[in-house]
């Protein structure tokens, strides 16, 4: 045996029906890890069993060195037990307990007498900055109070490993910034292991150290926000972070042939040919440029850029770019400034052409973030 | 106002007039025997009628028996409610269906049948007539015991469709805090169906307060050891009929005064609970 982890070093095999997960989650002490993925992913279910609220089917949960559940070796450390302080995307706040109680729960129900315990929870009330919510009851307060007092309630149980699920989606937009950036903070105070679970990106690259991206309850992706969003593995995670994604196979080098059929040049370091490749494309890279009857461009396209043609299919207007989507091969979308998509005269159907700068474009492996 | 404001509503809103006439004549079904009693009650001997050593005894009897019913019914029907509404057993729907039985039973079957498993001849009673010489039946506990026969169900129901309304994600937030399950049934599960354990055993105590069928038979009618209030009501009606409106004045009381408490709860469509 290796020496224990001081962080969370978790394998997880959960069967729930006909779904399972199976998902290895690592942290560091004071690492925050975000879990990513569509609806259905295994995301809350992950969640579940790191906080024992569901047993695992095989695999191995360790926190801080000890041994929560294993199945192989008969250990199943109940919630009560397992110091994982969670906080629940609906809150879950005691409705007939004020604030100040739900705080002090955890040291209550630990045997603390109510005295000691509701001074503790009024540290931890002083420490988060709201003191002033400690008599309410959870039905008067706001989405985002809520939520501060969701957080004071788990950090007052002294949680080996802290647990959110969704902290920001049941907030409307105002609050959610600001609950966004204090939650930063706490985050960043807490010394132990945290597991974020989101489907918001933004949110993972703000919070998060690590992320991890499920799908269909398979780990698709691990690494920093920035690896992920550099190199995504999947259409989702493509689509998450904003990006098109193009499957090919390296030809030769510097060049990918697509499965559409076209043969795109793009930088194939350290890939050989005959390998599987993907091509990350930003909408705002590609440019369109007009056909002529003949099929020449009616201007030129810069010798620097690769070009293909094809068919506008639709022209959406966003708040500062134009998306025009053109039907390849391949399929893209483009994000033109609005002066040049109306000079261009885009409607669908027109056949343009498409161009990218090949240095920009890089090859790489499908399973190069794993 | 009330005319102009009924006149001014949208057709589809009004009260067909077929469904007004039968409407007016259930209501005065129900309120006239309500009314006569009422009416025709012995108001100036009412004191003297209620302060006769059987209505006293009566009065008094019906407030320990069902007191003390309300309390066994509390004690052993909620962790049956709460076995109910969590076990997954497939048991679960025959056991409910059982257990409610005495709601639709009538009473004086429940006595019979308690008889048979209490009685000196019973499947139960035998062994502790035979053993101990202890019986049951003809004393004060079978009042209790007859009363909280038919009255549990009431409290059970009520408490049960609490816990089934009562959010199980609070549960799990309190065993994540470090709450052992006893805990969290003391310190969440029990505060959370307040409310439907208050409104169950108001609707239990009036029931048991009630009872006569199941009562009569199991425990008879002696003064002072088994006659509760409807006993008394029943008895004085062939001997003292005014002395049997008295007590019957005091039963409606306590009817009306347990409807207003519960008024949020049952009188209102959608009232809440709390």
């Amino acid at each position: 045996m290796s020496v224990p982890a001081p962080g969370l070093d978790a394998d997880l095999d959960v069967r729930r029906g006909g779904f399972s997960l199976r998902a290895r989650l690592r942290a560091g002490p004071g690492e925050v890890l975000a879990v990513v993925g569509p609806n259905g992913a295994g995301k809350s279910t992950a969640l579940r069993a790191l906080a024992g609220l569901v047993p695992l089917r095989d695999g191995r949960i360790e926190v801080g060195g000890r041994v929560w559940d294993a199945p192989a070796d008969g250990v199943l450390t109940a919630p009560a037990e397992r110091r994982a302080g969670v906080v629940f995307q609906d809150h879950r706040l005691f409705p007939h307990l004020d604030v100040l109680d739900n705080v002090a729960f955890s040291r209550r129900s630990r045997g603390h007498r109510r005295s000691a315990a509701r001074r503790h929870a009024d540290e931890v009330l002083e420490r988060l900055g709201i003191a002033a919510l400690r008599g309410r009851r959870p039905r008067e307060l706001s989405g985002g109070q809520a939520q501060r007092v969701a957080l004071a309630r788990a950090l007052a149980a002294d949680p080996a490993l802290l647990l959110l699920d969704e902290p920001l989606a049941a907030l409307d937009a105002g609050s959610r910034r600001q609950v966004r950036g204090e939650l930063q903070r706490w985050l960043h105070a807490f010394d132990g292991p945290s597991v974020l679970v989101t489907h918001d990106p933004l949110e993972a690259v703000v919070l998060a150290d690590r992320v991890v991206v499920l799908e269909h309850g398979r780990v698709v992706q691990d690494g920093t926000p920035e690896q992920v969003a550099a190199r995504p593995a999947t259409e989702y995670v493509a689509d998450l972070v904003g990006v098109e994604l193009l499957a090919g196979r390296v030809a030769g080098a510097g060049r990918v042939a697509l499965d559409g059929g076209l043969v795109l040049p793009c930088r194939t370091d350290g890939l050989a040919a005959g390998d599987r490749a993907l091509v990350a494309v930003r909408p705002a890279d590609l440019d369109v440029h007009p056909l002529g009857a003949g099929g020449d461009p009616l201007e030129a396209v810069a010798a620097s850029r690769t070009a293909w043609p094809g068919t506008v299919t639709a022209v959406e207007p966003r708040t500062e770019t134009v998306r025009v989507g053109v039907d390849g091969p391949p399929r893209t979308a483009v994000d033109l400034a609005p002066a040049r998509a109306a000079a261009l005269g885009l409607v669908p159907g027109r056949r343009v052409l498409v161009s990218a700068d090949a240095a920009r474009l890089r090859a790489y492996a499908p399973d190069a973030g794993r | 106002m009330s005319v102009r404001a009924a006149v001014r509503r949208p057709a589809h809103e009004r009260v067909p007039w077929p469904l007004r006439v039968p409407a007016a004549v259930a209501t005065a079904f129900l309120l006239l025997p309500l009314a006569g009693m009422v009416v025709l009650a012995p108001w100036a001997d009412l004191p003297r009628l209620l302060t006769a050593t059987q209505a006293v005894q009566a009065l008094r009897l019906s407030l320990v028996t069902a007191t003390a019913a309300t309390a066994v019914a509390v004690v052993l029907g909620v962790p049956l409610a709460f076995v109910l509404a969590r076990s997954r057993s497939r048991a679960v729907p025959a056991l409910r269906a059982l257990v409610t039985l005495p709601l639709v039973l009538p009473p004086v079957v429940g006595g019979v049948a308690l008889l048979l498993a209490y009685g000196r001849n019973g499947i139960v009673g035998r062994w502790g007539w035979e053993w101990f010489g202890v019986q049951v039946p003809f004393t004060t506990a079978a009042v209790v015991v007859a009363q909280t026969f038919v009255a549990m169900p009431f409290l059970v129901v009520s408490v049960e469709g609490a816990l089934r309304s009562a959010d199980a994600g609070l549960e799990e937030a309190a065993a994540t805090l470090g709450a052992s399950p006893a805990t969290t049934f003391r310190r969440v599960t029990l505060p959370l169906v307040a409310p439907g354990l208050a409104a169950g055993a108001v609707l239990c105590w009036a029931r048991a307060l009630g009872e006569f069928g199941a009562t009569v038979t199991f425990a008879g009618n002696l003064p002072g050891v088994t006659q509760a209030m409807p006993s008394a009501v029943y008895r004085a009606f062939e001997t003292d009929p005014p002395s049997a409106v008295a007590l019957s004045l005091v039963l409606l009381a306590v009817s009306v005064a347990v409807l207003l408490l519960l008024r949020d709860r049952w009188l209102r469509p959608g009232g809440s609970a709390a």
